[in-house]
């Protein structure tokens, strides 16, 4: 694993522009880096593959202990939540997509830093605007990348569970251009799949007295929402999906994999394993001489804080009311100054793919610059 | 033009096949589905009568987890949390019990009314953040 310094493409804003990546820049710096790009090989590529599909099946072990042991408490989710959790969980309602943040240098074992499993974003970029960066750069290289195809079988599996006529709406907040993107592309796959879908702002959404309606009054049956359940759960309208009217992507079960609370759980049920850290509920000598403090419901990077020695960096923000879990530090791999991340992609349960972030501080957030990939396959085919 | 193929099992990159899905029905789509894609479905009155789609009466004791390839044989509700690698999560006192609650809105045929809205998004303006991760 290598980072490269690189020539941008000849008119490469057009290029993004075309394909409907307008926001190349974020708040006033660079967001989508194609000065640079990271090299892997075949057999890291290996790894990080084996790595996601490990760690998935983990993470649904992980949520049948918590609705078998109805661990409601512990996950911070309120009680009135846990039959319909437990229902969804049963009864198998698809799921699409998820994110593994993981910290991997090429060399050791991928660590699990969290898993986004209900909102993860800059998908589009690495489905679609790093494969394009790849026919224009490196033609003759490959990249781990099958997240388009998948999208689209898993959505087609998704038409095969509905009745005819169904409409999948999709709500997310138009002022995000990442959330506007990550869900217009969800749309776009949902169309190429032979699905009808419709679009409505978070706020749009209506409740009619029996069920969840869009602007025009139509039901909502099938919801893709760009919008956490922790926050779904105690607003005004979360109570109605209890009622079980609508169907939503993520389904609620995703609520326990996208807390942190999920990292002691699982250090707790696979001590020691190889891909995860030393994790707990409050400070524990097991963390070692540095750890990082995360809120249990947080977002973006905010309220996280990197303590050890000669290390500190810490993040604001207004997340951590319902409290922090506390994980062992795994240093990013630093490239000419750069911290790398790894996002590994999960579509339907399975590893479709990597996006890599970097940054110059410790702590990824929301405008991390995103940077393409490649990858040589092996040469014995 | 050949229609997208099914990705082969396990493929990671399937270069030919996203050429093809993507070269022309892929990201042209992007920001140029009609808005009104689906108006006027909501007159059909059966649609106020569908429960959740995805569900399909009681749960039931063999389910697989969700996630779990397709076609995989899967035991019984609950066997997901056994590990075959000699480690993870140890049943606890489990309430096993499922629910067989039915969702309501499933027979009911009252017409239906002007909705309320703004019931959703209040934490978006609080949180200081994107509701993204």
């Amino acid at each position: 694993m290598r980072r490269e310094t690189i020539t941008p493409r000849p008119g490469w804003q057009q290029k993004l522009e075309q394909i409907g990546l307008d926001f190349y820049v974020l708040d006033g710096k660079t967001y989508w880096n194609e000065q640079a790009c990271y090299a892997f090989t075949s057999d890291q590529i290996d790894e990080l593959e084996a790595t996601t599909e490990e760690l998935h099946g983990l993470c649904l072990k992980a949520v049948e202990y918590v609705v078998s042991n109805r661990l409601w408490e512990r996950m911070r989710i309120p009680p009135a939540w846990a039959d319909y959790i437990e229902r969804v969980w049963r009864r198998t309602d698809p799921t699409l997509v998820g994110r593994f943040d993981l910290a991997y240098d090429g060399k050791s074992p991928p660590k699990l830093l969290e898993y986004n499993a209900d909102t993860p974003t800059a998908l589009y970029e690495a489905a679609v605007v790093q494969w394009y960066w790849l026919k224009d750069a490196k033609p003759e290289a490959d990249q781990f990348n099958s997240i388009h195809e998948r999208l689209i079988e898993a959505w087609r599996g998704i038409l095969r569970r509905l009745p005819p006529e169904a409409l999948v709406h999709f709500a997310r907040f138009a002022d995000h251009p990442e959330d506007l993107a990550t869900s217009e592309y969800l749309r776009d796959t949902a169309l190429q799949a032979g699905l009808a879908g419709k679009p409505l702002g978070v706020a749009e959404i209506g409740w009619n007295g029996r069920r969840f309606t869009d602007p025009d009054e139509m039901p909502i049956q099938v919801l893709s929402k760009l919008y956490p359940w922790e926050w779904m759960v105690r607003e005004e309208f979360g109570v109605h999906v209890l009622t079980d009217t609508t169907a939503f992507l993520e389904p609620a079960w995703k609520m326990i994999l996208s807390n942190k609370m999920l990292l002691p759980l699982l250090w707790e049920g696979f001590p020691n394993h190889r891909n995860l850290l030393p994790a707990f509920d409050s400070e524990h000598p097991d963390l070692g001489r540095a750890f990082v403090k995360k809120p249990i419901f947080g977002r973006e990077g905010h309220n996280v804080t990197v303590v050890g020695p000669g290390v500190f960096d810490t993040a604001g923000g207004d997340y951590g009311t319902e409290g922090f879990v506390w994980q062992a530090y795994q240093p990013l791999p630093v490239f000419d100054g750069n911290h790398a991340l790894v996002g590994s992609w999960v579509i339907e349960g399975k590893p479709a793919g990597i996006g890599m972030r970097e940054d110059e501080r410790r702590i990824t957030h929301n405008n991390s610059r995103f940077v393409p990939h490649y990858f040589e396959p092996a040469s014995d085919g | 033009m050949p229609s997208p193929s099914t990705p082969p099992p396990n493929a990671r990159m399937s270069r030919s096949v996203k050429l093809v899905v993507m070269g022309v029905a892929g990201a042209a789509l992007l920001y140029s589905c009609a808005p009104g894609v689906g108006a006027g479905l909501g007159a059909l009155p059966y649609l106020w009568f569908f429960s959740n789609p995805f569900y399909r009466g009681a749960p039931t004791a063999t389910a697989c987890p969700p996630g779990t390839p397709p076609g995989t044989a899967c035991g019984p509700t609950g066997s997901s949390s056994s590990s075959s690698s000699g480690s993870g999560f140890r049943s606890g006192s489990s309430s096993s019990s499922t629910t067989t609650t039915s969702p309501s809105g499933d027979s009911s045929h009252a017409t239906p009314g002007t909705s309320q809205r703004g019931g959703f998004g209040s934490s978006a303006s609080s949180s200081g953040s994107s509701s993204s991760s």
